[in-house]
């Protein structure tokens, strides 16, 4: 049987919904053999592959790696889920968005910083204006809100998949 | 934003303020009347913060309502009014007719700047010679004419920004 | 209770209610469940989130059963497609209106507008967050002010008022710059009127007016106390 091709990528999120997916327990040696991971955060792939089945995106969409990211993502996944607060309404990260992004880089990397002061530029992605939910930039086709999501529900969406069923948009969930 | 730490009324101001209520002592829905009446007869137009904290304490209405109430409405203005008010109407068929425009060259020759030129929808700046005040209002109902512009109470049909400038020069001649 | 009985359907079933009861309050005591969000029990309900709206046979339009009087022979429903999408939209608006950040909030766990989007199966929203720069005012000695949670349901205005008799709050300016005040626009601690009662905080039903100290998920409201109170007081009168 053919594998199911699935990915995780991580935003702008503190990975808290990747640990969530790793908290499935013992559910993990029975998706094992059922599923290929070949892209994320957990595997060493560097470049995102063509024709995956499920991506599981983590944290907002903060910076214009992020976004260049996502849209390549989008093209190449054919269910995409926002999985956490983050992914589905900006959550923590967006607590910035009322700060003007200069300010916020002047107050953390200079204001704050003890030595080393200045805001890096080399390496590190240019900030958007706001960071915003995945659906803003994206179609996303399923959200799976929480602070993290609790692994049954991540681990029920790629096993709806697997049964060929669609997952349930029903499924209780709550933000936070 | 505003505070109490404000002088207190003068003993004239504070009369009239008495009588106004006297006037209207019993009747239902006088506290709209008090504050049109006492605004009317302020020389700059507007309700200072002492004053509406005066008319609480002798209508027994809570202070927050009193602020409710003159916040409300846009007929009541916290802030000091110029001589000459200049009101421009942001609705939809003045908008589609170029009233951004007549805001932003109004605002440029009475040297107010293009500052916070944010959608926000009310706008209210006095000059600092407190001549000219310009400001917006949602729609004056006479889309017909749009873009419309009332000059000191007097509703101004299909202006541009040449005619608008015309009336500002015209003001600004009478003053001398 | 000299009141004129009448009976009134409720999805079908047939409720004993008095004249001059809302379409609520004859739901409530019969036993059947309207979700609510602006209203409690024991203050004046007001209808200000729409999230009661029932449909009438025989009129078009949704009504607020919090507001609408009850009528010999109405027949209510309070649960169908069409007021499932609008109490959707109803959440997803408040969600988006101002910085609800569950995550990081004293009342997770036990707010009712998290609760109501749960109920309501709402896993997102379907309209851009307005992301609004909101301030905290924690002049108070013993509580928190956080606009960022507001949903404007004005309980606490109510309740200050109608309770505590203090009218220390209301809203003011209008629309989408509508605010929660204390007095005249100043910091709630400076408050003239204010009694440090508390009545408003546990009559909140958000984390916007919290305990001073509580952590994330720490802020349980009690408002059935709020409604007892207001019960004794009516028993009283």
């Amino acid at each position: 049987m053919k594998k199911l091709k699935v990915a995780t990528v991580w935003l702008d999120g503190c990975s808290g919904c990747h640990m969530s997916l790793l908290d499935m327990d013992a559910a993990v040696i029975s998706l094992a053999s059922k599923i290929e991971l070949v892209y994320g955060p957990l595997v060493d792939a560097q470049d995102f592959p063509e024709g995956v089945d499920v991506t599981l995106v983590e944290g907002a969409v903060s910076s214009q790696d992020d976004l260049n990211k996502i849209q390549k993502i989008r093209q190449r996944t054919a269910i995409l889920v926002s999985m956490g607060d983050c992914a589905v309404t900006g959550n923590v990260p967006a607590m910035r968005n009322g700060i003007p992004v200069q300010r916020l880089l002047q107050r953390v990397y200079v204001e704050g910083a003890i030595e080393g002061k200045g805001v890096p530029t080399d390496g590190v992605p240019a900030l958007l204006k706001q960071a915003r939910p995945v659906r803003e930039f994206v179609k996303v086709d399923l959200c799976l809100p929480g602070c993290p999501p609790p692994a049954k529900t991540i681990s029920g969406v790629i096993a709806a998949v697997l049964d060929g069923r669609k997952p349930d948009t029903n499924l209780t969930v709550k933000f936070g | 934003m505003q505070t109490l730490e404000q002088p207190r009324l003068d003993i004239g101001e504070q009369a009239f303020v008495d009588q106004v209520i006297a006037d209207r002592k019993g009747r239902p829905g006088a506290l709209l009347g008090i504050l049109e009446a006492v605004q009317e007869h302020h020389p700059n137009k507007y309700l200072p913060m002492a004053t509406l904290d005066y008319i609480a304490s002798k209508t027994g209405v809570p202070l927050s309502r009193v602020f409710s109430v003159a916040t409300f409405y846009s007929l009541f203005n916290l802030k000091p009014q110029g001589d000459n008010t200049i009101c421009i109407c942001r609705g939809t068929a003045c908008h589609t007719r170029g009233s951004r425009n007549l805001l932003q060259s109004a605002r440029l020759s009475l040297g107010l700047g293009l500052d916070d030129i944010s959608e926000e929808d009310k706008i209210l700046l006095t000059t600092s010679d407190g001549k000219f005040t310009v400001r917006t209002v949602a729609c004056f109902g006479q889309c017909a004419l749009a873009p419309v512009v009332e000059v000191n109470q007097k509703i101004r049909g299909h202006v541009n920004e040449r005619t608008l400038q015309r009336e500002i020069e015209t003001i600004e001649r009478e003053s001398e | 209770m000299s009141q004129k009985k009448i009976s009134i359907r409720i999805d079908g079933a047939l409720v004993d209610a008095r004249e001059g009861q809302t379409i609520l309050q004859a739901a409530r005591e019969g036993g059947k469940t309207i979700p609510t969000l602006c209203d409690l029990d024991g203050i004046t309900p007001v209808g200000g989130c729409r999230i009661c709206m029932v449909e009438v046979e025989g009129i078009d339009r949704a009504l607020p059963a919090c507001t609408s009087p009850v009528q010999e022979g109405m027949s209510v429903k309070t649960t169908t497609p069409r007021l499932t999408q609008h109490r959707r939209l109803t959440v997803e608006l408040l969600l988006v209106e101002r910085n609800h950040i569950c995550a990081v909030c004293v009342s997770n766990g036990h707010c009712e507008l998290q609760t109501m989007a749960t109920n309501l199966g709402v896993s997102t929203v379907r309209l851009a967050y307005n992301f609004p720069k909101l301030e905290t005012d924690l002049s108070h000695p013993k509580y928190v002010l956080d606009h960022n949670r507001c949903i404007l349901c004005t309980r606490c205005v109510r309740v200050c008022a109608e309770l505590e008799g203090a009218h220390v709050w209301n809203l003011f300016s209008r629309g989408i710059n509508t605010r929660l005040t204390a007095d005249l626009n100043g910091k709630w601690g400076d408050s003239k009127g204010c009694t440090g009662c508390g009545k408003c905080v546990q009559a909140c039903p958000t984390g916007a007016l919290s305990e001073k100290g509580r952590a994330v998920e720490e802020m349980v409201k009690q408002n059935e106390r709020i409604s007892a109170l207001a019960q004794r007081r009516g028993a009283e009168a």
